[in-house]
């Protein structure tokens, strides 16, 4: 696992001097803003317990620096208990189209309220905050939507799924930066977008956005997609092996 | 060592995975269970979805069932008739629990329906054995075995048509009890992802008026089509059913099932089922203070694609 570790850093290294290279090359032609990823597929095997992602780039003029990374997006059910005889039981919920399933960023500054317009904010989902997430139907009065709002946010951070501190974007110099960031073990697969903007006076000069994707390899990505694909072959491949499982464990102490 | 499982789509440690199975697997060896009841609330409580949680569990109790079948089939503990009729009413029940449970799931209750349902029956049958246990404790043994053999099979029962001879039981009964026992199993082992055995084996003594020594045996026999039935329909409509999980689940319950068996020829009965009893009454107090406290966070969400 070090070793592997150690790998990935001295690759990392070496991108980065390269990448630093090219862009120096370039330097005349290159635009405001610019930016790759160490790799742009996160692989999921069976040893998966989350992975480190990398991203650098470099930008062409003076700004502060945002990176946006984001899964793909879903529909998210927020269920409220209530006490129904004591007993807590699900009784309302709400709706919400369009979230991500997968939400962390990074700065070159401490907080995103110090370079960006609340409209701004939402309009490029940098930092979520409850009002950019609006329920399929007006059920509920304000108040209560945002109870929802909130707990959608609560919950999905809880999880692991959404960060909303954000990470360090930090310089290496005048112009290259990098971002580091971490996926958890739960990761959702799909294919993420990772956005890079470049901010100044309070507006976006330039928007970067690469797709990144995260899916399961090899042997999980076999058992996943064949438990999809003949859910019913595979189901009855369960049983099978179960069988198998219990008659050999029988034998096995029968013989001994 | 942390492993990935496909279909959960998350990663867990695999030793506690695995020593939980061997542990419920030895009390299911012993007592005749499925032990699914105490295995598919700690998945759940470790963070795997309540849906993978349940399919995956009924696959493993195919495994840890028929090696335990296989061990009383040897011995000649199995009324094979009497598990068949059982068998088929499990499997139109298990059919049933997985339209159920897909409804449940739909409302967003299934949980609270989980919860409620192992309270339900392990507060009662919990303390049914409790009961039992300890006044057939305080009898003396003698009256105990006269009490059983004046089996009272009520006369409902008796009356109810469609009879059939079980000569391995030595009963002559409606084919309805045991198949009605089953169709509960099937019922169980879709919604719950468990065998059923703690209702299966009372409901067996007390209604049927079967032998305790051949119970355990016919009960885990039928549990091996009702959770088979089980699994294969949370795969093929849930996609549910994580292979890797199930893995473990089964590498550590037959092992601990096996040693179960054989313990079970040394334990006695009596001291047995107190224990059982304070075990399955342990495992409800937990899911009562679980769903009366309140809990730290009343939103919960939940994301599809």
């Amino acid at each position: 696992m070090i070793r592997w570790f150690g790998y990935r850093r001295f690759f990392l290294a070496g991108g980065l001097v390269l990448f630093a290279a090219f862009c120096l090359c370039r330097e005349a032609l290159s635009g405001p803003l610019d930016f790759d990823l160490a790799d742009a597929h996160v692989k999921i095997t069976s040893g998966f317990t989350g992975d480190d992602l990398v991203i650098f780039g470099s930008r062409g003029q003076d700004g502060d620096v945002v990176v946006v990374l984001e899964g793909p997006e879903r529909h998210s059910v927020v269920r409220r208990k209530e006490s129904v005889f004591g007993a807590w039981v699900n009784k309302s919920s709400l709706r919400f189209e369009n979230t991500p399933s997968y939400y962390d960023y990074a700065l070159s500054v401490e907080h995103e309220e110090d370079i960006l317009s609340a409209d701004f904010r939402a309009m490029k989902r940098v930092g979520l905050s409850a009002p950019m997430f609006l329920p399929d139907k007006d059920r509920y009065d304000g108040k209560t939507t945002k109870m929802f709002q909130e707990a959608l946010l609560r919950n999905q951070q809880n999880s692991g799924l959404y960060r909303l501190k954000p990470q360090k974007v930090s310089f290496l110099g005048e112009r290259l930066f990098r971002a580091d960031f971490h996926l958890p073990s739960n990761v959702p697969s799909g294919t993420y977008k990772v956005r890079a903007l470049l901010v100044r006076d309070g507006e976006v000069v330039s928007e970067q956005v690469k797709e990144l994707r995260v899916g399961l390899t090899g042997f999980s990505a076999g058992v996943y997609k064949f438990a999809r694909e003949h859910s019913v072959l595979y189901g009855l491949l369960c049983v099978g092996i179960a069988c198998f499982a219990g008659w050999l464990s029988n034998t096995l102490v029968q013989r001994s | 060592m942390h492993i990935y499982l496909p279909i959960a789509e998350m990663a867990v440690s695999a030793e506690i995975i695995f020593l939980l199975s061997a542990v419920v697997g030895l009390i299911s060896g012993v007592f005749g269970i499925g032990g699914g009841f105490l295995t598919t609330p700690f998945l759940i409580f470790i963070g795997i979805p309540p849906v993978v949680a349940v399919g995956t569990q009924a696959s493993q109790l195919v495994a840890s069932s028929l090696s335990g079948s296989l061990a009383h089939l040897r011995r000649g503990n199995v009324d094979l008739k009497m598990g068949g009729v059982m068998m088929l009413g499990g499997l139109l029940g298990s059919f049933l629990g997985i339209f159920l449970f897909k409804f449940l799931q739909y409302m967003g209750q299934i949980d609270f329906v989980i919860s409620m349902l192992y309270i339900v029956l392990l507060g009662g049958i919990g303390g049914l054995m409790m009961v039992e246990s300890v006044f057939s404790a305080i009898k003396k043994k003698e009256d105990v075995r006269k009490a059983f053999n004046n089996t009272r099979i009520s006369p409902f029962i008796l009356a109810l048509p469609y009879k059939m001879r079980f000569p391995r039981s030595k009963l002559f009964i409606s084919a309805l009890v045991p198949g009605g026992i089953g169709f509960v199993g099937g019922l169980l082992a879709a919604v719950l992802g468990i065998g059923g055995g703690f209702l299966i084996v009372p409901a067996m003594i007390y209604l049927l008026g079967m032998s305790p020594l051949l119970v355990a045996g016919t009960a885990l026999f039928q549990v091996i089509f009702t959770t088979a039935s089980a699994a294969i329909m949370h795969a093929a409509l849930n996609q549910t059913v994580d292979i890797v999980l199930a893995g473990i689940l089964i590498l550590g319950g037959v092992i601990g099932a096996q040693a179960g068996v054989s313990l079970s020829r040394f334990v006695k009965g009596q001291q047995v089922r107190i224990v059982l009893a304070f075990i399955i009454l342990g495992v409800c107090a937990k899911l009562v203070f679980d769903l009366f406290v309140m809990p730290a966070d009343v939103f919960s969400t939940v994301q599809a694609p």
